[in-house]
């Protein structure tokens, strides 16, 4: 993180935005121990720590958060939220963020974009090879059957899951 | 557990073993995991309850997992149901609109592994079914995060020494040896987003536990298990170090010493050979 703030970046509604949905309600208990981030398995190579990454949504500071490595580089293992002193689940926070980011179109993800079109079209994140599905008959283990999608369909287009696959 | 045959192969080779009847939810949707909470927590929850609506409706209060994934997505819904009606109301709004079903929270959720440690028991299992045991083979225990965490009051095993994967393996006359990184992440849920992180932390476990003198890691999520065992000679290439440290699931260890194969539990399957650890049986 950068030393100065810039603040004609501050996004006034950032803040609300995140903490009137439910992974993102309980950022405001944070009160900057550090705990998370001496946690966080990943934390010595992100370019936003995840203390860090609290204060910034606090701050406004949207689109350098929307555009930082970090976001994507946590493993979702829950150490922070574990750990968390306050009961912030930052863990929640950090998905919420990459939802924001997704969703306004800040970055894009191809693997998000191929797990959704995978659920969307088979209901599974990730297809059975054709391989795999001979594996499975030669060790005689029961047939992986298909998945009814229709009602994953109707939730996906009444879900930002639809706009990241522009179906909707 | 489609995608890992030689897990879905021990496991169900072990619960006929013990005489546990399968109802398999195979026709039962994805549980909505990270990706998918990335993009929207409704849809991904939604999911998640909408497979435990269809346990529910196959007159079952109980679901049980391979993956700890799994576990914990529907942990998540039920322990979200119970804290929050609003998030409650907004799931099942999506649930019953377009899948036509309600789910008011309570099945229970539960990991293969508290199934054999907790349901059928260590004692009952040591004294009926193990016939053979392990001799001087040490393992580095790896719990995995997503059976471990989140929520101290719900989850099963304390999150800071979680010791029910620690507890069947001396069962099995297995020596869990301490490892300092046995807590962290495997690093499997960022290789989709950051390859060359995702091989530094996988790297670093497995230095971890060759250091801390294992002959083999123990895993209990297919994830982790991709991580170490497939994807430990592209980590090796990548850290310039050689591991050969053999990565086996609980089940398979469980099922060798119940007297399956080691084809019956899928041994040839794992990519680092893993013959070693037979000689250590007696």
């Amino acid at each position: 993180m950068e030393g100065t703030i810039n603040l004609s970046e501050v996004n006034r509604t950032f803040f609300e935005e995140v903490i009137k949905s439910y992974m993102g309600r309980t950022l405001p208990y944070c009160y900057q121990c550090g705990t998370c981030s001496s946690s966080c398995p990943v934390a010595e190579e992100m370019d936003i720590k995840p203390h860090e990454m609290v204060e910034m949504i606090k701050l406004g500071l949207k689109d350098t958060l929307a555009h930082c490595k970090a976001i994507w580089q946590c493993s979702t293992c829950y150490m922070c939220t574990e750990r968390c002193p306050q009961g912030v689940k930052l863990t929640d926070i950090i998905l919420s963020i990459r939802d924001i980011a997704l969703s306004e179109r800040i970055v894009v993800s191809k693997s998000v974009e191929e797990s959704c079109k995978n659920l969307y079209d088979t209901g599974r994140l990730i297809a059975l090879s054709r391989f795999q599905m001979e594996k499975r008959s030669k060790l005689k283990l029961p047939r992986v059957p298909t998945i009814d999608t229709e009602p994953i369909k109707g939730m996906a287009n009444e879900t930002r899951v639809a706009d990241i696959l522009k179906v909707r | 557990m489609a995608r890992m045959p030689q897990y879905d192969l021990s496991a169900r080779n072990i619960l006929r073993k013990l005489d546990v009847e399968i109802i398999d939810m195979s026709d039962a949707p994805c549980c909505g995991p990270a990706p998918i909470k990335s993009v929207d927590y409704r849809m991904a929850s939604a999911l998640s309850a909408q497979v435990l609506a269809m346990t529910e409706k196959r007159g079952l209060d109980t679901i049980a997992t391979l993956c700890p994934e799994c576990f914990s997505s529907f942990m998540k819904v039920n322990i979200g149901f119970e804290e929050d009606v609003e998030f409650k109301k907004e799931v099942n709004h999506l649930l019953s609109s377009m899948a036509g079903l309600n789910y008011e929270g309570g099945v229970k959720v539960k990991h293969l592994l508290q199934v054999i440690h907790d349901d059928v028991g260590l004692k009952k299992l040591s004294k009926e079914h193990i016939i053979k045991k392990f001799k001087g083979l040490k393992a580095a225990v790896h719990p995995g995060c997503h059976f471990t965490r989140s929520s101290t009051s719900y989850y099963p095993v304390d999150p800071e020494d979680p010791r029910m994967l620690d507890e069947l393996v001396e069962e099995l006359g297995i020596e869990s040896v301490y490892w300092p990184l046995k807590l962290w992440c495997c690093g499997a849920p960022i290789l989709a987003f950051d390859r060359d992180l995702s091989c530094k932390l996988g790297g670093k476990k497995l230095k971890s536990a060759k250091a801390s003198g294992a002959d083999c890691m123990v895993t209990l999520c297919p994830y982790c298990q991709m991580q170490f065992d497939y994807y430990q000679s592209i980590i090796e290439k990548k850290l310039d170090e050689r591991f050969a440290l053999p990565v086996v699931l609980f089940t398979q260890l469980l099922g060798l010493c119940m007297g399956l194969s080691p084809e019956e539990v899928g041994l040839n399957m794992n990519r680092v050979s893993a013959d070693t650890i037979l000689d250590f049986i007696e």
